[in-house]
């Protein structure tokens, strides 16, 4: 297996990030699980989003569906948490399958609506389900699974941290190979120009459903680990407004580049924090951001360092490498 | 599939209609393989429609279409390539943001089955890359491979959809317009592309520039009003009195 620059990126990501604990008090690390969380389902989504060309507002679903499906695995059934951990994600990606030949049939606006219904059909369930589903109050007291060892309590803030950061790093591992794979560069052909794709062979309606699964397969996980973490799940994780949320976290990070949403998705719930702490305007503020990206910035936070380049160019400083002779005349 | 068949393609009694629009009315034609096949007509007389039809990009309110000795006529049109159907397109169809290579390549990996695969780098697949580099050599256009499409000229973009319907390793082709928009050398350069194809594939175009129909086709049939008025040799057509008068005689 070729280890390529991207993927050596990633992991000396990774590496770095597994200082948080050791720089940062619990406060932070505990903030930062939810970013790695929250920057994970963007990236996921960015799969259906930014390759296939499909916009979801309705990517909570999933993310709260594996949650919920856990959930009651635990305090209903009495389930060991870590086979939880696996019903939750199954019952998850197995409604994604199965609404998938639907939503795949739609594009554009007509499959962001859908997909809003749909994450609001769930919602629904969970608000109106009774002490079943917790109503209104969602489902509290959910511990967290451990691994028996007393070197890696994921009780603990660090532990947990640690073990977010390795989930997150294996799925984003997993999604940029996907994404570079001829799967992957099919996913932008079928955004680019569906009727060609038909007519050199492919199933278009086949790979847009398995970029659809992989997206919420990935949210899956993720909310998996906000159960864990919170050792919580409410409506709020299947709310449409957490929908937005990824949404516009692939929009201002960057659709299509994976690590423009990852960055966004995280960014994103860490500015959400500070200032839900501070004020009562998020929404108002997060509208501001999503325009100030389209208008200035309509490539995202990814663009960034392509525009930096250009601009170095144009303000004339001096190359890096002295130019090759041969193409300077 | 009757491997005997000498029929690369039959079409019988295929009626086309877009609600009360008739687009193609009982339009009939026999393709013999290897053939140079030519469909002419007037716009708006049903040409694309009839290329629409048999690629599986439209369903027909009747008849039926055979490729290759198998009755596609229900079949979708991802079947019908596998079958060994391939086209291009009047309307420059192709991956803006891809480049030139990336473009061919995505036909080459359908070619020798590694479309499917979700864990190599689509980079680092030498057997489809290495056949659409080729594919570019043979179009003269290799110089392009690393351009994005987007940046490409309109003549260019022309001999891409050409490649990338080659780079499926078809047996019939259909080439709707290829020269449309073409400057006069642009036109001789691929009049001799088109020339120089494998005698053994089958090849339906649509064409307007009736020196291309002359020099390339065998057999035409001419459409209007999405019927056909007449079918033959392309030099007893040429001397047809309805059709100098309908369509040549201008």
């Amino acid at each position: 297996m070729r280890i390529v620059r991207d993927e050596r990126i990633l992991i000396a990501g990774a590496v770095l990030l597994c200082a948080v604990p050791l720089v940062f008090g619990n406060y932070w690390t505990g903030l930062m699980t939810q970013a790695l969380i929250f920057g994970g389902v963007a990236l996921g989504l960015d799969i259906l989003v930014g390759f296939t060309g499909l916009p979801s507002l309705g990517q909570a679903a999933f993310f709260g569906l594996a949650g919920y499906g856990a959930a009651i695995s635990i305090l209903r059934y009495d389930l060991n948490p870590w086979l939880a951990a696996v019903v939750g994600i199954l019952v998850s990606v197995a409604i994604a399958v199965a609404f998938a030949p639907l939503a795949v049939r739609m594009r554009g606006l007509a499959f962001l609506t859908i997909m809003l219904a749909f994450g609001q059909v769930w919602w629904g369930v969970a608000t109106r389900g009774g002490s079943f589903t917790g109503g209104e109050n969602g489902l509290p007291g959910v511990r967290r699974p451990s691994f028996g060892v007393s070197w890696w309590d994921l009780e603990s803030t660090n532990g947990y941290y640690v073990f977010t950061l390795l989930c997150t790093t294996v799925v984003c591992f997993l999604l940029a190979r996907i994404a570079r794979s001829p799967f992957g560069v099919s996913l932008i052909g079928i955004r680019e120009n569906e009727t060609r794709m038909t007519t050199i062979g492919y199933h278009v309606a086949a790979r847009r459903a398995a970029s659809f699964a992989i997206a919420a397969a990935s949210g899956a996980v993720f909310g998996i680990l906000s159960l864990f973490f919170n050792g919580y799940v409410g409506p709020g994780s299947l709310d449409w407004r957490l929908s937005a949320q990824f949404l516009l976290s692939v929009v201002i990070g960057g659709a299509g580049t994976l690590w423009g949403p990852f960055l966004a998705g995280g960014g994103l719930h860490i500015l959400k924090t500070y200032v839900t702490g501070q004020t009562q305007y998020w929404p108002m503020i997060l509208g501001g951001l999503y325009v100030l990206a389209v208008v200035a910035l309509p490539g995202g936070i990814a663009s960034i360092p392509a525009l930096a380049r250009s601009r170095r160019k144009l303000l004339g400083s001096r190359p890096k490498r002295p130019i090759d002779p041969a193409i300077s005349e | 599939m009757s491997a005997g068949s000498d029929v690369a393609l039959d079409v019988s009694g295929l009626t086309v209609r877009f609600g009360g629009i008739v687009a193609l009315s009982e339009v009939a034609l026999s393709v013999q393989r290897g053939s140079r096949y030519g469909i002419l007509g007037p716009n708006g007389s049903g040409k694309t429609t009839l290329f629409n039809a048999i690629s599986g990009l439209n369903t027909p309110s009747a008849g039926r279409i055979s490729l290759l000795g198998v009755e596609v006529t229900s079949l979708p049109a991802r079947v019908r390539a596998h079958l060994g159907l391939a086209r291009t397109f009047q309307i420059t169809s192709l991956f803006p943001s891809l480049t030139v290579l990336e473009n061919v390549a995505m036909a080459t990996r359908m070619a020798e089955g590694v479309a499917g695969n979700w864990w190599s780098a689509a980079a680092g697949q030498t057997g489809a890359n290495t056949d659409a580099a080729a594919m570019l050599d043979r179009l003269g256009i290799a110089h392009l491979a690393g351009r994005p499409v987007r940046s490409l000229g309109y003549g260019e973009q022309r001999q891409l959809e050409i490649a990338m319907a080659l780079a499926t390793r078809p047996s019939v082709l259909l080439l709707d317009e290829p020269t449309a928009g073409l400057s006069n050398t642009e036109t001789a350069a691929l009049t001799q592309l088109v020339r120089a194809l494998p005698a053994e594939l089958t090849i339906l175009i649509i064409e307007h520039d009736l020196g291309v129909i002359f020099e390339v086709t065998d057999r035409l049939t001419v459409l209007q009003n999405g019927v056909v008025i007449a079918s033959g040799p392309s030099t007893e057509i040429r001397e047809d009195p309805i059709v100098k008068e309908v369509y040549l005689g201008r």
